[in-house]
């Protein structure tokens, strides 16, 4: 067993990591729930769900959110009459799978060496993975629209109409956006790009491109269709959207999918502007210098990262929850001029200028590897 | 024609014409107790007083004119009571000035001395002239206190149908000259002198007549309380719907009056060629024949142990469809003269479209359904079927029917397999019950339309619950051949349906189709196949129904 | 507007402020919280002369109820919650009374008009009783026993 294990260890460590990681994303979402309830509720001087006990035990409230999975597995099953038999059940599954499938290109702490084999702490180890992962990432709308067009209601049929507009719209922007990240860093791997912000804090992405990072984190925001930018659920126009006649585990799933893709895109915005698993001013190098290189030293290295990473992430989490509790929604007008007028010529002046800048200043820079001398 | 001037309006009216008659009648409204339009005026109650002017005569008894050559109108020195006032040519009416406002004033006070104030738990609150009066002409609180009033007997008994308030009685009258002048038997008088005037009935007797009710309907107040109603339902809850009484020839207009889908009571409504004013107290009270607990409320077919089982209304009509259809020549059907003619004329095309013209016939008695007294020309008929007529002329006009003597034979001699009854009761209201019954087991597929259980019913392969009369909408033609429309209420109770729907239901499964659904409908195609409703439609025959140009000449002259 | 407000990040970044320091204050002083806890404690009923709590019927010095049927009230109710069936009563001054008297309270809205419509001070809604719930429709319809013991 163990020789198994010893020469079939990129094959185990690869099966655990696709397990693990889509699981723990999946556990981020009751904590979501909590921080959200008790979040809202402590900012509107309110004191938030706290009842539900086990034994007396009350856990912040973090029952009511397992009362509420209770409850959605067991609701009757509801489909509106003149609902797509086939797609009214695809739809969720549609949204789910790009939520937590954009989360595999993203490294979560450095390589660790185990038997002479290089093992990366990153589901998917691929040459173009930023693009994968937004490519992936854009896939949810499909779910979005598809919900609202298998309902046969027009409610839900505006909401996701809404939604595909508002994700086309912001996408064009979150492109360019990357592009004046990937041109700095010359790479479409997120560890190289997570590498390269690796020891003092200003070589993280969002001292390099602080627009960039402004810009992303607003689009993030749309592409998550969370406050100011949920007008694909838009409750007091639309009743609930495009998920409003789903109940029950399938409307669930709607929601658990929110906060996963709210999860997805903490990670890319960490790994592109706020150095990945990176400890500021403490190197990897550092880390082994201090815990060995032995299984051990590598281990704890890799839960110092693991612990920073989870960090910044779960900070953009909260700053999700915070905005949704502090801003109003935007009109709909409101939020395509924000993307066309505003957002496009800002993210495509930031590529502009990042690119100028690129060519005079640093063209001798051998760290970048341009090679230019004239 | 005598011309008069009342609030400086000139009308004309015909010669002996009330002022109080002339006035409702032209929209000017005199407040009055004591008047009825069909009785005659006694003038006590005082209510209707107005200032009459004459115009001055000169000895040569010719009108004195003033410079600009009007006639010059001298004014009675006290206020007039206008019902009792006959309009002459000149005369000057004023109902507005201020000294017919303090006359009503102080009459309407005069009359609240002693009247108690309990509204609230009156009958009459609601529709009680005492109050619309009141909110009309007074306003004002009483200068007596409750306890000064006078106490005089409360909930006395006039017999089983009538209960007296003395102390809410207004002295009107109204009731001692509905027994004297309409059905022509005085009971009840006026007893002792001034504040203690008390109305009762004439010793030794006790109000147990055919038309008791009308009194209650026709007291201003409270006084009179009808035992079938006192308490039952405060009348501002009640929804009125314009419909037919279907006890006897006679088609009395009634309302009937409808809270939470369930009827409360039935009252006449007026129709001058019809019914007057009034209703017979049978007829009145036929709705709790309508609110039967027993009554049929769901489709049943003779299952495999012979019982009668529950089924629903697709398998009910499709296996009485399917034996129609199969039966042949075997076919044949009674209609009732209980139907309405929209339900005969239907009846008559499923026979005739979709049956071959298989036989039809209808039991020509005049047995009702409700024990009701005996005719006494006032307007209880010797027949108490609503239809009669209608019946005859629908038979004409579609060829002669069978009759049902024949008919009954034939199904005894198990010629006829299959048999549609469209009768309340075909075995009670039969000339002779037991070969009637006879009649009906000998049939191999009885499928019987009613809304209450009957002998046929028990008898029956099939039954279909139908409505009753107030459930329904239909016309039904008078004795005298007037066409009279009577509208559903309520809806039929539970599953139970309209004879027209199951009717057409049948026709629907038997391949048949008329051309129409409604009640409407079905009347105008009948006037088009029927020489005798010829150019009737429901807009033409209105809430007072219309006379056929057939039956013009048999028109009897106007109660009122 | 100024300049920041079109540039709206930095408005954002004040509400952000503000709604932290809510966050902040809340999280920090628990015990000074508005949120009253609502089961566990109870809001007293002070001043509340003319609070509209559960209706009650009130009765004659013989025990019998004051009501005399007149369905004022059921007429007077917008949310038509009241079913009443009178009787005559045997007391003969009385005349009428009521045989069934049902307030549907999962349709009453409580605006206190059968109150008002009551000539005889039958029906009063001063219990100060707010705490309605049950867990079956039936029993939430209160029969004139209910009404009168309350």
């Amino acid at each position: 067993m163990e020789d198994f294990l010893r020469q079939n260890i990129v094959l185990v460590s690869t099966l655990a990591k696709a397990i693990v990681v889509p699981i723990a994303i999946m556990n981020v979402v009751p904590f979501m729930v909590l921080l959200e309830r008790r979040g809202s509720a402590f900012i509107q001087d309110r004191r938030g769900p706290e009842r539900a006990s086990i034994f007396g035990i009350r856990m912040f409230g973090l029952w009511h959110t397992i009362a509420d999975a209770m409850k959605f597995i067991t609701k009757e099953k509801v489909v509106p009459a003149g609902a797509h038999p086939v797609f009214f059940y695809m739809a969720p599954a549609l949204l789910l799978i790009p939520a937590i499938g954009a989360f595999a290109g993203v490294p979560f702490a450095a390589d660790v060496t185990i038997a002479g084999e290089t093992i990366p702490l990153q589901v998917a180890r691929l040459d173009a993975g930023i693009l994968y992962a937004f490519g992936v990432a854009s896939l949810g709308v499909l779910g979005i629209a598809l919900a609202g067009w298998a309902s046969n209601n027009k409610f839900s049929l505006l909401g996701s109409l809404r939604s595909a507009s508002q994700m086309l719209s912001y996408e064009v922007s979150m492109g360019l956006t990357i592009m004046g990240v990937l041109l700095i860093y010359q790479s479409l791997r997120p560890e190289v790009i997570v590498q390269a912000q690796a020891g003092p804090i200003w070589k993280w992405g969002i001292f390099v491109q602080p627009v960039g990072a402004v810009l992303f984190l607003v689009v993030g925001f749309a592409e998550a269709n969370r406050l100011p930018f949920d007008l694909p659920e838009g409750d007091s126009e639309l009743v609930a959207g495009y998920h409003t006649e789903y109940s029950g585990m399938k409307f669930a799933i709607f929601f658990m999918s929110e906060y996963m893709s709210m999860v997805t895109i903490s990670a890319m915005v960490t790994t592109l502007f706020l150095g990945g698993w990176q400890i500021p001013f403490v190197t990897t190098e550092r880390l082994h210098g201090w815990f060995g290189t032995d299984v051990a030293g590598q281990a704890l290295t890799a839960l110092c990262q693991v612990t920073s990473f989870a960090a910044k992430v779960g900070s953009l989490l909260w700053l999700f929850v915070w905005v949704r509790w502090t801003q109003a929604r935007f009109r709909f007008d409101q939020l395509m001029k924000l993307g066309w007028r505003t957002m496009l010529p800002l993210a495509l002046l930031n590529l502009i200028v990042t690119a100028a800048v690129m060519l005079v200043i640093w063209k001798d820079d051998p760290r970048f590897g341009l090679g230019f001398t004239g | 024609m005598p011309k008069f001037t009342i609030d400086g309006k000139t009308l004309e009216v015909a010669p002996g014409t009330r002022v109080l008659e002339a006035a409702l009648k032209h929209g000017i409204h005199i407040p009055h107790f004591c008047f009825h339009p069909a009785l005659s005026a006694p003038a006590n109650c005082r209510m209707c007083l107005v200032d009459v002017g004459l115009p001055k005569m000169k000895p040569d008894r010719t009108p004195e004119l003033d410079a600009a050559g009007k006639p010059v109108i001298a004014m009675l020195p006290k206020l007039q009571t206008s019902c009792s006032t006959v309009v002459s040519e000149g005369m000057v009416v004023d109902t507005q000035g201020p000294r017919v406002k303090q006359g009503q004033h102080s009459v309407l006070e005069f009359i609240l001395i002693n009247h108690p104030l309990d509204c609230p738990i009156c009958d009459k609150a609601g529709e009680c002239m005492l109050q619309d009066n009141y909110f009309g002409w007074s306003r004002e609180d009483s200068r007596i206190e409750p306890p000064d009033k006078i106490r005089k007997h409360k909930i006395v008994d006039l017999g089983p149908k009538i209960v007296l308030d003395t102390e809410r009685c207004i002295l009107c009258t109204r009731c001692i000259r509905f027994y004297d002048e309409v059905t022509k038997a005085p009971s009840l008088g006026i007893v002792n002198r001034g504040t203690f005037s008390e109305l009762q009935v004439m010793p030794g007797r006790e109000l147990n007549g055919t038309y008791d009710y009308n009194i209650v309907d026709i007291c201003p107040v409270g006084a009179l309380t009808s035992r079938d109603f006192r308490f039952r339902k405060r009348v501002w809850f009640l929804k009125k719907t314009a419909a037919i009484c279907t006890h006897c020839a006679t088609g009395c207009n009634m309302t009937v009056e409808e809270d939470e889908g369930r009827l409360w009571r039935q009252t006449p409504r007026l129709n001058p060629a019809v019914n007057g004013f009034w209703m017979c107290d049978a007829g009145r009270s036929a709705y709790h024949h309508t609110l039967d607990a027993r009554r049929l409320t769901q489709p049943m077919r003779r299952g495999a142990g012979g019982t009668l089982e529950p089924a629903s209304w697709n398998e009910a009509l499709a296996f009485a469809a399917q034996k129609l259809r199969e039966s042949g020549a075997g076919v044949a059907g009674f209609v009732s003269n209980r139907s309405t003619n929209e339900e005969l004329f239907a009846f008559e095309r499923l026979f005739a479209q979709a049956l071959r013209g298989a036989p039809v016939a209808s039991l020509e008695t005049e047995v009702g359904i409700l024990p009701l007294p005996p005719a006494d020309g006032l307007l209880i008929r010797p027949d108490h079927n609503p239809n009669s007529r209608g019946v005859r002329e629908i038979a004409a006009s579609a060829g002669a029917w069978t009759g049902a003597e024949d008919l009954l034979s034939a199904c005894a001699e198990k010629r006829i397999r299959t048999l549609l009854v469209m009768d309340p009761d075909l075995v009670g209201r039969s000339p002779n019950p037991a070969a009637a019954e006879h009649a009906l087991a000998s049939v191999e597929n009885l499928i019987v339309i009613a809304s209450h259980p009957s002998a046929a019913t028990a008898l029956a392969h099939v039954v279909l619950p139908g409505a009753a009369a107030q459930e329904k909408d239909g016309t039904y033609t008078r004795f005298d051949g007037r066409v009279q429309r009577s509208r559903a209420a309520i809806p039929p109770p539970g599953h139970a349906r309209t004879e027209l729907e199951i009717l057409l239901g049948l026709a629907k499964m038997l391949g048949a189709d008329f051309g129409w659904t409604s009640p409407r409908a079905a009347f105008t195609s009948l006037a088009q196949a029927s020489k005798f409703f010829a150019g009737l439609t429901y807009d033409l025959i209105g809430p007072l129904g219309a006379v056929p140009a057939a039956a013009v000449a048999e028109q009897p002259a106007s109660l009122v | 507007m100024g300049l920041s407000e079109d540039l709206y990040l930095p408005e954002t970044a004040k509400a952000l402020g503000i709604t932290l320091r809510h966050l902040v204050t809340n999280l920090t002083h628990q015990s000074e919280m508005p949120t009253i806890n609502y089961p566990d404690v109870k809001r007293p009923l002070n001043a509340p002369e003319r609070y509209r709590g559960r209706h009650r019927l009130l009765k004659r010095e013989d025990g019998t109820p004051r009501c005399v049927a007149c369905m004022l009230c059921a007429t007077a109710c917008p949310a038509v919650c009241i079913h009443i069936e009178a009787e005559e009563s045997p007391t003969k001054t009385i005349e009428k009374r009521p045989m069934k008297f049902d307030i549907d309270m999962l349709r009453c809205v409580f605006c206190g008009l059968c109150v008002e419509a009551c000539p005889c001070d039958a029906i009063r809604m001063d219990t100060g009783k707010y705490e309605l719930a049950d867990t079956s429709r039936k029993s939430m319809i209160f029969d004139i026993d209910t009404l009168l013991n309350h």
